[in-house]
């Protein structure tokens, strides 16, 4: 079923690219980037968003809003580990 | 130190747009949007960060009677379009990926990230085992409250 989603057209981003080599010597890439990469570069590619940054910040709010105000589909009824105690016990297990 | 970006594990960034079942997942992915926002924190990933979104996101909307919605799509493409993302590619051909994954002991998926945030010296943001494992064997810090 063809998905109707014409705004994935619309440009959100531009993108830039640059090589940074084992020694944190730039520069920018050219053509297709992914041929001129030797072992030990680095690619970064920087989407630049193209929204303002009050923008930008409104719409992760409002995701934060959303994923604040849902509840996981199956919570743990009682009793549960906070994020905090659930992540310390997991370092506690490889810090060993 | 003060954190100004971050290595976004593609299961944080899933767990905004579908809750997980475990209450501490959703919690610690919650926080991670916060410091994101209020530190205005750049986002790094490496290059097949979207496709494993994708794939995760896949399989939590492919039993869904009528396929994706279009509001659903919209908000995923509003909310990635809202993040300050930098991709890194720091494993560049097969072997280094294969050998990287060895000597960290993580999937060859799990290795580009650790291997990217230990090459710019970045936090990771996950809740996966084996990349905080890795994270506190090799010295990279992990993002955590």
């Amino acid at each position: 079923m063809p998905i109707d989603a014409p705004h994935l057209a619309e440009p959100k981003v531009e993108y830039s690219h640059r090589i940074v080599d084992g020694e944190g010597h730039e520069r920018v890439a050219e053509g297709s980037a992914r041929t001129e990469l030797r072992s030990g570069d680095t690619l970064v590619v920087r989407r630049r968003p193209l929204m303002a940054p009050a923008e930008r910040k409104a719409i992760l709010r409002r995701l934060l809003a959303e994923t604040e105000n849902r509840r996981a589909p199956d919570p743990l009824p009682e009793g549960y580990e906070s994020a905090a105690e659930a992540l310390a016990r997991v370092r506690e297990r490889y810090d060993r | 130190m003060t954190v100004t970006a971050i290595v976004l594990d593609c299961n944080v960034f899933v767990n905004w747009m579908h809750p997980p079942k475990e209450l501490a997942a959703k919690e610690y992915s919650d926080w991670v949007l916060r410091q994101i926002i209020e530190h205005d924190l750049q986002v790094w990933v490496p290059y097949h960060w979207d496709i494993e979104v994708a794939g995760v996101l896949r399989g939590i909307q492919k039993n869904r009677a009528h396929g994706y919605s279009f509001e659903w799509l919209n908000g995923v493409g509003s909310y990635l379009s809202a993040l300050d993302i930098n991709e890194g590619w720091t494993l560049n051909n097969i072997p280094d990926i294969l050998v990287a994954a060895e000597h960290f002991n993580l999937s060859c998926a799990d290795t580009p990230y650790f291997h990217l945030a230990q090459t710019i010296r970045l936090p990771v943001a996950t809740l996966d085992s084996g990349l905080i494992a890795a994270c506190s064997r090799f010295g990279v810090e992990h993002f955590h409250p």
